[in-house]
């Protein structure tokens, strides 16, 4: 059994040094890997980068990031990366990394992901140029998230995004905003190229729980929703090893 | 004489200054506006956060009450995992 742990949305800023640190004191008896799903500072500033690498540091398991929304805000996505690979993190955007968890390969897809909406009521890249942009971004981001996952030979896939990929976890936010929230074509892209599990953030006002319509398990791990340091997730099936 | 402002622009003034101020960069705060108060809802990292929160949005005020009922974030760790089918 693999443990995957996750969260998003913790929005690291120069005022939260030592704030996710003291919780993540038991990760490496818990979890097997850390996924952080976006939005990992306050407003992009790679100086709150620092404070974020400070947390996660020697936990012991290792660390999958995705950028957010907010993780852009400052116009220095790249420099927000290079902060956190020099501090040990693994950043993907439309790209995957293989952690090997005691023999088994754990194939991680991810990517920041992008708006839209959902089947039946979604943005379509048709008449001003800004909305052919607006979607065309979120369809290659999207074959990109397909072509990372297709090309894992792992024996479990987790694709990781900030964005939703479905609309149930969006249940509670305001019906106005969910083509801000995520796009039906990232659940398309991984329900095509198959996954274990799907984490994303992004979606405060959400729920925890959701699943493609191809049936593939989604969590919404933004922190106001899950409410604690991280949660953890266990794949591969019962092998006597307890995911607590 | 001119009407007041209809209070749905004064909410959206300060959702937005919410969003652009650095000490605060929260998009998810819900502001709820009367003739008498203004109400706030949502989540902030940090107690650091809250208290910005509150000086972002008392010069836009106008005179109203301000009800700051945002939540600092519980970064307790969790009691289990789930298992995944």
């Amino acid at each position: 059994m693999i443990r995957v742990a996750a969260v998003g949305d913790v929005h690291a800023g120069l005022d939260s040094a030592g704030f996710l640190r003291p919780h993540l004191g038991h990760l490496r008896e818990r979890a097997d890997l850390l996924l952080l799903a976006g939005d990992l500072t306050r407003h992009g500033d790679p100086a709150e980068v620092a404070v974020l690498v400070d947390e996660v540091a020697d936990v012991g398991v290792p660390v999958v990031a995705v950028l957010g929304n907010h993780d852009h805000h400052c116009d220095q996505p790249d420099g927000i990366r290079k902060e956190l690979e020099a501090g040990g993190v693994t950043v993907l955007e439309g790209e995957a990394t293989v952690v090997d968890v005691d023999g088994v390969r754990v194939g991680v897809a991810g990517s920041k992901g992008f708006g839209g909406g959902f089947a039946g009521a979604c943005a379509t890249d048709f008449g001003e140029p800004e909305m052919k942009a607006f979607i065309t971004h979120t369809r290659c981001l999207a074959d990109r998230l397909h072509g990372a996952l297709a090309s894992l030979d792992t024996d479990l896939r987790v694709a990781l995004l900030h964005y939703s990929p479905v609309e149930d976890t969006l249940a509670g936010e305001r019906l106005e905003i969910y083509p801000f929230l995520g796009s039906y074509l990232l659940a398309e892209a991984i329900d095509r190229a198959g996954a274990d599990l799907v984490v994303h953030g992004h979606a405060h006002g959400g729920v925890e729980k959701g699943m493609t319509p191809g049936g593939i398990h989604v969590r919404n791990v933004a922190q106001p929703v899950i409410k604690h340091a991280y949660h953890v997730y266990c794949l591969g099936g019962p092998d006597g090893t307890a995911c607590d | 004489m001119p009407e007041a402002e209809p209070q749905a622009y004064l909410a959206e003034r300060i959702r937005t200054a919410l969003a652009h101020d650095d000490r605060v960069a929260e998009l998810g705060i819900s502001v709820s506006v009367s003739a008498e108060r203004v109400f706030l809802t949502g989540d902030v990292a940090t107690p650091e956060r809250k208290t910005a929160v509150a000086e972002v949005v008392t010069p836009l005020l106008e005179g109203r009450s301000l009800h700051n009922a945002v939540s600092v974030a519980d970064l307790s760790e969790p009691e289990g995992g789930e298992e995944i089918p």
